[in-house]
């Protein structure tokens, strides 16, 4: 999926944004190690960046800018030096809001060094009145408006799912701005930005399925939770077994039939091969689960 | 089936499908693991459990549990 070369990109931007923040905020950089250990253990940003698993938001300006030309490496390891400070300062609000993750208020003034840091390469691209800050401030806030949209839900909706939980990872489309500013391509954005919304779908959906356990312990509201609750009667657990499962892959398999379509208007081979990839891996998953949830039809019957 | 009987039933299916470690109890020692839920085991449902796929079990548990990574 990710081939040499970025994964050295993003290992390069990983060490600079440790080396910049250990220089001008140690006692800041000391905290977010320990964050940082605390989330994702001894993996370093960049290898969780690239896991198969992750939200593709590195590969996916890779893919746009390798579709228009010769790709620059330091171009891209300025849009991974970004990408993983606005992820970083996505990551400790949705953790402080969320209460039941890694990090706590003492972390909030790293938020200053995030901020400054995602910016940074920007300023150096693209001078004060540049179009493409008009489109990094409609995408950052708008993230930011569905963050806390989502975060006030109670009950959601298929609607509500597409228009506010599954946007929440659209501050992916700002390196793709930025990819298209840089190469004087604006046209190419609409079906690239598409790509992102549809993955997101994907994504959320991914995630609400498999994680649903945490989430009904959290008291998290998910759209599949929600429609668990819909559907059923008794204890989601219930449904879940019997077909809440089954629902959920469907509604998987809707929303990558989608994005394959999307993907498949793009000047670029790699989202439908990257597609494929995630999809035989899902398969494997709904494989096993569907082993184990027939043993547990077997021990249903035997009481 | 009274609704107690259900709802008990109910619960040692939810902990048999997401619950590793009593996944493995099921598997290691059937009647054991009824007793320790309140369940009576009888002679039919100890030999229906007798061949439990407890791999299968577990790996059920595990593909709901919390994954470290960017989300």
């Amino acid at each position: 999926m990710y081939d040499d070369t970025l994964i050295e990109v993003a290992a390069e931007a990983d060490m600079q944004l440790r080396s910049n923040l250990a220089d001008r905020a140690p006692f800041v950089a000391r905290a977010v190690d320990a964050w940082l250990v605390d989330m994702f253990g001894q993996a370093s940003l960049s290898e969780v960046f690239t896991r198969s698993e992750a939200f593709p938001t590195l590969l996916i300006p890779w893919w746009l800018d390798g579709s228009l030309g010769e790709r620059h490496r330091r171009f891209h390891r300025d849009l991974a030096y970004s990408t993983m400070n606005g992820y970083l300062y996505i990551r400790l609000i949705d953790n402080l809001m969320d209460r039941d993750a890694p990090g706590d208020v003492t972390l909030l003034p790293a938020l200053s060094f995030f901020h400054l840091e995602f910016l940074e390469p920007y300023r150096r691209l693209f001078g004060p009145g540049h179009r493409f800050w008009a489109d990094l401030r409609t995408i950052w806030l708008e993230t930011a408006d569905v963050t806390l949209h989502d975060a006030s839900l109670g009950d959601v909706d298929r609607s509500t799912f597409e228009r506010v939980s599954a946007r929440k990872t659209g501050a992916a489309k700002i390196p793709l701005a930025a990819v298209c500013h840089y190469r004087g391509q604006l046209h190419q954005l609409s079906r690239w930005n598409e790509f992102v919304d549809g993955f997101g779908r994907w994504h959320q959906m991914h995630n609400d399925l498999f994680s649903w356990r945490k989430d009904l312990e959290h008291g998290a509201a998910t759209y599949f939770l929600s429609e668990g609750r819909r559907r059923s009667d008794g204890a989601i657990e219930d449904w879940f077994i019997e077909t809440g499962f089954d629902w959920g892959t469907g509604q998987l398999n809707e929303y990558m039939a989608e994005l394959r379509r999307t993907a498949g208007t793009l000047a670029a081979p790699e989202p439908l091969e990257y597609l494929d990839d995630r999809q035989q891996s899902l398969d494997r998953q709904v494989a096993e689960v569907a082993r184990g949830l027939a043993v547990v039809a077997g021990v249903r019957q035997a009481l | 089936m009274t609704d107690d009987r259900n709802e008990e039933l109910e619960s040692v299916i939810g902990k048999a499908a997401f619950d590793e470690s009593f996944a493995q109890a099921l598997s290691d020692d059937p009647a054991a693991a009824l007793e320790s839920v309140g369940i009576e085991p009888t002679d039919d449902m100890l030999e229906a459990l007798s061949a439990i796929d407890a791999e299968s079990l577990k790996k059920l548990a595990q593909a709901f549990e919390p994954q470290p990574g960017i989300g």
